[in-house]
């Protein structure tokens, strides 16, 4: 599924930090991991463009370190166009962010959604 | 049983040339139109009910579509409008025609939005003369 490659491509570009669904066990630093809705724009005759609904959820120790992950996503993906694991990235917007304590990974999470279109 | 709306489509090339028709490129939605007249016949001896014979059937498609990055459907559309080009209509559902005739391009539009919007386009043409299959 390159589409899954584009985003990981993608995120990858601007924090090394993020894993597929899952951070290995013994990951302490701040770190990010994704998942991806699909809501294909169809003309009559194929799909034309894939929009993705990305959700990013970032974890750290700290929470000032999980804040400025998430700034540094933020940064880099807000208006971010271009090509990526040959999908092209036309529009990419940050459309919304919470943060919470989880006490039973005693870690800060901050969850950022944004809303990609892909050729 | 219902028919999915992308097997009724609408198919366009130039009148008379040997390139089949094809759905216009990005398409989103298609719609074909016929309207016939009537013709009142109302008489003084009609009492008040109005009455009517049938006048001219004429018919209308027109669509919307996606426009593309080169905004190649858009430009090859303004072109056979630019020129007055007679234009073939084919209205197929799942590939077997139903309405086939000739047209004129009477309007192109195209819209562009914000960055999280994509540019739409529209047309319509005036279909010309019997468009039975």
């Amino acid at each position: 599924m390159s589409i899954r490659a584009a985003i990981y491509d993608l995120l990858n570009d601007v924090d090394s930090r993020v894993h597929a669904l899952a951070a290995p066990q013994e990951e302490t630093n701040p770190y990010a991991v994704w998942e991806i809705r699909r809501e294909p724009i169809r003309v009559q005759e194929s799909i034309i463009l894939e929009e993705i609904t990305l959700t990013l959820n970032i974890y750290a120790n700290l929470r000032d370190d999980a804040l400025t992950l998430a700034t540094s996503y933020f940064d880099g993906l807000e208006a971010k166009t271009g090509s990526y694991s040959n999908k092209t990235l036309i529009a990419c917007t940050w459309s919304s962010e919470s943060e919470d304590y989880i006490s039973e990974l005693d870690k800060w999470n901050v969850s950022q959604e944004y809303n990609l279109k892909f050729e | 049983m219902a028919l999915r709306g992308d097997l009724l489509v609408i198919r366009a090339s130039v009148s008379g040339s040997t390139t089949a028709p094809v759905i216009i490129a990005e398409s989103t939605d298609c719609t074909f139109s016929v309207n016939a007249e009537a013709l009142e016949t109302t008489s003084q001896t009609s009492g008040l009910n109005a009455s009517f014979i049938a006048g001219k059937v004429s018919a209308t498609a027109s669509g919307s579509f996606l426009i593309g990055s080169s905004a190649a459907n858009l430009t090859s559309l303004f072109a056979y409008q630019n020129a007055g080009t007679l234009i073939e209509v084919r209205v197929e559902v799942s590939g077997t025609p139903i309405f086939d005739g000739n047209g004129v391009l009477t309007s192109l539009e195209a819209s562009g939005g914000l960055s999280d919007s994509l540019a739409t386009g529209s047309y319509s043409i005036q279909c010309s003369g019997d468009m039975a299959v």
